[in-house]
């Protein structure tokens, strides 16, 4: 197999762990006003994802730096053809990644508020955003032989594109349900199977379109594919079993159903890597936008021996806050005299996230 | 960008990636790194000195800031020596690979050996290249340039007449005034910094931190300086690359993307700026406030038995 091919390989896996990382925080931002009630329920809603967000979302710089480095001619006409739509998906990250940290400094209701609005929005936007502009690739944008993108912001607005969108944000949606129920305990785990019973329906109707509408664009044959299969047969086991008490199994559910939605936005892509809607023949390819073989090779021995490392310790972080967050958490701490509770009060068997 | 090494030129002109070990060792690279970091120490040993010199001046929690303080100028007064040397070595790479960078630095249209430092002078641009100096130190800049007592440093005139003769007609010249006052700008508060420094470690050793209300005062004040002293720097690399965005090939003007025009470019600035501004006022308020919260929450949090060994997750963070 070919350098190249490896890089497109690996990049793909980073997007995948990206949304299915980042989609799970993604989720619970977006639902952590409805979800939590209350303040302690907001912040404990919060609190799911506090440890992770961030390392998860280094998710996407490492997707965005091997782009660069492994596929610059791919990177420069994506990064340049979606530079508006990046400018906006950039200012969400800012408000949304310190909006975790500001919100709790300042006691003022407004103050809170607005850092949590921040966060909603946030991230709903992203996700839906990127959503859109990885649908781009596949829908196609005008290009022309020379890999300049010659459309303006609105031609970004395909409506495969748009549907992409749509698709990731109800998906990302579901991942945060269904992960709000395995983290948290009591009302809270009961709104998130609420959230996940309803969103899981509206994302399973919203997962067979979005299937069928790949199948048209892609064109050539009407039998979808195994992850296309698989994809919707695993939002239907997320929708099921959030009415149980299965939520380790939901939230892997969820979580499969994003990784084949992205999956097969590259599997559909590939070996073009950007599609033309000017003239085909102006396609990006892995053959013609990737770096030299010497950088590739370079690349590959620093990621042969930096990625196991990366997955350890950020497997390893997940092992550590792996019990569900409670409202009690923080009051136990508060007032440790009142009750001398066991290691797992509060807590039950959780599956491994 | 400052000096592209470890690449060769593919077919159709592009730099490729040939010896990934030559970035590693790129002179530019390793002592810009160096002159970073010790940037980001002097600022961090300047924050914490403000902070405690604050609360000194007030006379509240005077054990615990007595000690930030103290480890402050500690670490404060080594790392600036260590910098302003750091920072000269970084002068001399620079005057080797980027003589551009380094003579409108010090606004020397002409050649000189020896060469005067100019410490202060009136005009020196573009429209006045014979600027008036009002105190110059000799021999001082060849030392700064070239690491010797007389060494040559190449006019800005000299130098556009070489560039021209290897890379066509146009302007080589960085902003002249830009790179004289950044330059004097970061190298005269760095000097100040290492008086109050040295000042506060004399105080320190006679035993009287504590008592000086004018050195607190000052050191409160301090805190601007390291945060100029950083944009300086960073003006002064930058500004002082112009014409390149990489050196001796590509240029600026050349560098933009096809397809993002001078509309979409105003939109992001703006955008950027508003974003900054917004989330840099929060930040500034939750600085002060944090820092004028005094140390009781801290005290009663340290008080607090935590947790039980073995405790569940922890308490809400966030």
């Amino acid at each position: 197999m070919q350098l190249h091919t490896i890089w497109f390989i690996i990049i793909v896996v980073f997007w995948i762990g990206f949304f299915v990382l980042e989609g799970f925080d993604f989720g619970v931002g977006a639902l952590h006003m409805f979800v939590g009630r209350s303040e302690t329920e907001r912040r404990v809603a919060i609190n799911t994802i506090g440890p992770w967000w961030d390392g998860n979302e280094v998710w996407l710089i490492v997707a965005g730096a091997a782009l660069f480095a492994a596929f610059p001619g791919w990177y420069a006409t994506m990064f340049s053809a979606l530079y508006l739509a990046l400018v906006l998906v950039l200012a969400a990250l800012l408000f949304r990644g310190v909006s975790f940290e500001y919100r709790g400094k300042g006691e003022d209701v407004r103050w809170r508020g607005g850092w949590s609005w921040a966060l909603t929005i946030g991230s709903v936007l992203i996700p839906l955003l990127i959503g859109v502009g990885l649908g781009d690739l596949l829908a196609g944008l005008p290009i022309n032989a020379q890999h300049n993108f010659t459309g303006n912001f609105f031609d970004l607005l395909t409506g495969y594109g748009l549907m992409t969108g749509v698709t990731l944000l109800v998906l990302c949606l579901l991942h945060g349900a269904t992960f709000l129920a395995l983290r948290t305990t009591g009302e809270i785990r009961d709104r998130g199977h609420g959230f996940a019973r309803v969103i899981g329906v509206i994302a399973i109707l919203v997962n067979v379109a979005w299937v069928i509408w790949t199948l048209i664009v892609i064109g050539g044959g009407t039998v979808p594919q195994p992850t296309q299969i698989f994809g919707v047969i695993a939002v239907i086991f997320a929708t099921v079993l959030a009415s149980t008490d299965n939520d380790g199994w939901a939230f892997a559910s969820s979580g499969f159903a994003i990784a084949a939605a992205i999956g097969q936005i590259f599997i559909s892509l590939y070996p073009n890597v950007m599609i033309s809607s000017t003239n085909h023949a102006y396609n990006l390819t892995v053959n013609n936008s990737a770096s030299g073989h010497y950088a590739l090779f370079v690349m590959t021995l620093v990621a042969v021996i930096f990625m196991p490392l990366v997955l350890l310790y950020q497997g390893w972080s997940f092992h550590v806050f792996r019990r569900r967050v409670t409202g009690a958490t923080a009051e136990v701490q508060q007032a440790p005299a009142t009750s001398a509770p066991g290691p797992d009060a509060g807590t039950e068997a959780t599956a491994p996230t | 960008m400052q000096h592209p090494v470890g690449y060769k030129l593919n077919k159709v002109g592009q730099p490729v990636l040939s010896n990934v070990w030559a970035l590693f060792v790129n002179p530019t690279f390793v002592w810009g790194y160096a002159h970073v970091i010790l940037a980001s120490l002097i600022t961090g040993c300047l924050v914490m000195l403000a902070v405690s010199a604050w609360y000194l001046r007030k006379q509240q929690h005077v054990e615990s800031f007595h000690r930030t303080a103290k480890v402050a100028l500690i670490v404060l007064i080594p790392t600036i020596v260590i910098q302003l040397s750091v920072g000269n070595q970084l002068g001399v790479v620079e005057t080797h690979y980027q003589p551009m960078k380094i003579a409108a630095a010090e606004a020397q249209w002409n050649s000189c050996k020896p060469c005067s430092f100019s410490l202060l002078q009136v005009g020196g641009g573009a429209n006045d290249k014979t600027p008036s100096q009002i105190i110059e130190i000799p021999h001082l800049l060849s030392v700064l340039a070239t690491g010797t007592w007389s060494g040559p440093v190449t006019g800005l005139n000299q130098l556009q007449a070489q560039y021209q003769a290897k890379y066509g007609p146009g302007n080589y010249v960085p902003d002249v005034f830009i790179q004289y006052w950044s330059m004097r700008v970061m190298a005269y508060l760095a000097t100040l910094v290492l008086l109050l420094a040295l000042w506060g470690g004399w105080l320190l050793y006679r035993g009287k931190l504590r008592s000086s209300r004018v050195f607190l005062c000052l050191s409160v004040w301090a805190v601007i300086t390291p945060f100029l002293m950083n944009t300086a720097g960073w003006l002064l690399t930058e500004s002082g690359r112009q014409p390149w965005i990489v050196q001796g090939l590509q240029k600026t003007v050349n560098a933009n993307s096809p397809s993002v025009s001078a509309t979409d470019i105003w939109i992001s600035l703006i955008a950027l700026v508003l974003v900054y501004i917004v989330l840099g006022a929060a930040d500034a308020v939750l600085m002060l406030r944090y820092s004028r919260h005094g140390l009781a929450q801290a005290d009663a949090e340290a008080a607090e038995p935590s947790a039980a060994p073995g405790a569940p997750a922890p308490a809400l963070t966030y």
